[in-house]
């Protein structure tokens, strides 16, 4: 398996542009908004399980960051950073208490009959309809398996599979060990496993 | 170590995460061990299958220029941005509380007082005075001084930027920063100056003495901008 490398934060273009930010190129924060909005956005639809408030919290991240640019100092990945601020706004949304986790927008849509049903995707494989079915079932058993890890668990995952992060980028934004972080992405990597047998046993996924 | 104990590190293997000597380890026992091969093989597929499936926002159509107009709102109500220059100064103002004031604001009427002097006709170098010029100030106590005009209800508010009367008389005898610096501020304020003609509120007010043609000459040279714009001033009416 391939090694994940490790950059120093100097050597991170996104560090280069907060800095350039820092000293005032406007133009900077607007390419560092444009090129982590989706991670951002993502990032709390994963952990709060609700569309529009993830884009509220993201909002709110990109007007931090703006409102902390002197704060910024250069001692990780900007990226490290950046979800520092947005786990944060996540777990303060979630603390509120005003908070109710519409689950319905991220939880797997069932028939009248209980039955779960996959998420309209889009069609690649019109040929293959099994398969294509099969991905609709995955789709929505993940949302479900996803919904139900603890917070610290999911977070692992979704930092380290979906946005990139090496297990010690995901331990800075939790503020836990690395090794703590080793084993909270192997217990949701399991459940994954387990909740998908049937699936991938199933179809050749 | 059994295979059953080694499944974090073959998830941490799949991921990348494992130090290369380690990586170099597990990788050597995969090759011998079929079970732990066949773990890999469905945590790999575990990672596919959720990196490829599962549900991902885009942000609405909206959703950039409704952040760009929430930014500028919010640029309206944050302060500007600070210079390294104003933000030292804010901050040693916020952290002088009460008494503390007292011998900051002498020592900013110093320096427009010092200045006010360099502006003038007679110059640093200690000059001949020239006619239109006021005399030197005496420094005793002015018990014989024409009593201070009645004191304005706007020097009644701005009580605190009265500055200490034997201060600034001293100040007049000095040319040099250094000589400024060196002034001891009296540790009890005077109150034999032109007492009858100060409010009593002002008097209660231990240290802020009004000395009310100097508050108008700071008025007057509020910043150093000004300071330095300004003529030389041969009518100064500060001295009476």
């Amino acid at each position: 398996m391939e090694q994940k490398e490790q950059i120093a934060p100097h050597d991170d273009p996104d560090v280069q542009l907060m800095l350039r930010f820092q000293q005032g190129n406007q133009e900077a924060f607007r390419q560092l908004f444009q090129k982590y909005t989706p991670s951002v956005a993502n990032f709390a639809f994963h952990f709060l399980g609700n569309r529009a408030r993830a884009e509220e919290i993201t909002q709110e991240v990109f007007l931090q960051v703006y409102r902390w640019q002197q704060r910024y100092e250069p001692k990780a990945k900007f990226s490290t950073w950046l979800f520092k601020i947005a786990h944060n706004h996540c777990l303060n949304e979630v603390r509120k208490g005003e908070y109710r986790a519409t689950v319905e927008s991220i939880s797997p849509q069932e028939d009248s009959d209980g039955e779960e049903r996959g998420r309209e995707l889009p069609d690649t494989h019109p040929s293959k309809g099994e398969d294509v079915l099969a991905a609709k079932q995955a789709s929505a058993r993940i949302t479900k398996i996803l919904r139900r890890l603890p917070e610290t668990q999911r977070t692992a995952l979704t930092l380290s599979r979906l946005e990139g992060l090496s297990y010690q980028e995901v331990a800075e934004v939790l503020g836990v060990t690395e090794k703590a972080v080793k084993s909270l992405v192997f217990r949701a990597t399991q459940s994954l496993k387990d909740g998908l047998k049937d699936i991938m046993d199933s179809y050749d996924l | 170590m059994i295979c059953e104990d080694m499944q974090e590190e073959l998830v941490a293997y799949c991921d990348g995460e494992l130090p290369e000597e380690d990586g170099a380890q597990i990788a050597a026992h995969l090759s011998t061990c079929s079970a732990c091969s066949r773990d890999v093989a469905q945590y790999t597929r575990v990672n596919t299958l959720l990196m490829e499936q599962v549900e991902r926002i885009s942000p609405s159509p909206d959703f950039a220029a409704t952040f760009w107009q929430r930014l500028e709102q919010e640029k309206r109500t944050l302060p500007a941005q600070e210079s390294r220059l104003s933000r030292w100064w804010r901050e040693w103002r916020e952290s002088l509380t009460g008494w503390q004031m007292m011998p900051a604001l002498a020592g900013a009427a110093s320096i427009l007082v010092f200045f006010g002097y360099i502006v003038s006709d007679r110059g640093p170098t200690g000059g001949q005075p020239t006619g239109n010029n006021p005399p030197p100030v005496n420094t005793s106590p002015p018990v014989k001084r024409p009593p201070t005009p009645e004191v304005p209800a706007l020097v009644r508010e701005k009580a605190g930027l009265f500055v200490n009367y034997r201060v600034i008389a001293d100040l007049e005898k000095f040319s040099r920063f250094d000589e400024i610096a060196a002034v001891q501020l009296p540790e009890e304020p005077p109150t034999s100056i032109a007492e009858n003609d100060i409010p009593r509120d002002l008097l209660e007010k231990p240290g802020f003495f009004a000395n009310y043609p100097m508050l108008q000459k700071m008025e007057e040279l509020k910043n150093l901008e000004t300071v330095l714009d300004a003529p030389p001033d041969g009518n100064d009416k500060s001295h009476g």
